[in-house]
């Protein structure tokens, strides 16, 4: 959500720059190639930490541990970041330039990292689940590629 | 005189949670988000669009799954 945030308003001060034809044309060609590459099962390597957030930093105090080991992973300072799709949701929420839609975003953005442990457990059984996963996660970034697509269809084009 | 049903009949169906099985909800909340959007009434409007935000960043957050 800080990052949503963010991008929320760095969207606002772009779009005081003008062209904003050029920049929507431009964004969303952006957020086209990203989900597309995605979808044809080639995501595109784009800029990251790729650095895990130490395990340690939780035992670190009752709630500013936890607290840290979030704002961290939650805000992609130290991350994984094995699909673009996070960077294509970044540039429609810049697009937008609303910090609102930025929290809402993030907000979603961490439904959606919560739902893989949620998921194992609604499973009933976790290495199972995972094992899964690791052989269908293309498929699955497929089908997310497919619902960002459409999301971006109704709110930019349509 | 009725022969009584067996107990394992009456048993729930369980649904198996699978990772592709989440992905596809997250997609059926988009298509209902959208279409709220296009072709409801004006007082949903609001909510669905909150909505789809939503469903845009959990299909974003899903996706990073196969992270380490």
């Amino acid at each position: 959500m800080l990052t949503g945030t963010l991008v929320g308003v760095f969207g606002g001060l772009l779009a005081a720059t003008g062209a904003a034809d050029f920049r929507r044309a431009l964004m969303l060609a952006a957020v086209a190639v990203i989900t597309t590459s995605s979808l044809l099962g080639r995501p595109l390597q784009l800029p990251q930490k790729k650095r895990l957030v130490g395990q340690d930093i939780i035992a670190r105090g009752n709630l500013g541990g936890p607290f840290q080991f979030g704002v961290e992973m939650g805000s992609g300072v130290r991350t994984y970041l094995p699909s673009p799709l996070a960077h294509g949701l970044a540039v429609m929420v810049a697009l937008t330039g609303d910090p609102f839609v930025g929290i809402l975003a993030g907000a979603g953005f961490g439904l959606g990292r919560w739902l893989l442990p949620a998921g194992g457990e609604w499973s009933g059984d976790y290495e199972r689940w995972e094992t899964t996963l690791l052989e269908k996660i293309r498929g699955v970034e497929r089908l997310c590629a497919v619902g960002l697509i459409a999301v971006a269809a109704v709110l930019f084009i349509g | 005189m009725t022969e009584p049903v067996p107990a394992a009949s009456a048993r729930p169906v369980r649904v198996r949670v699978t990772p592709t099985r989440v992905a596809w909800a997250i997609l059926l909340a988009a298509a209902l988000m959208a279409t709220a959007l296009l072709f409801g009434a004006d007082q949903l409007r609001a909510p669905a669009l909150i909505g789809l935000w939503l469903v845009a960043g959990a299909s974003a957050g899903f996706a990073q799954s196969g992270s380490p």
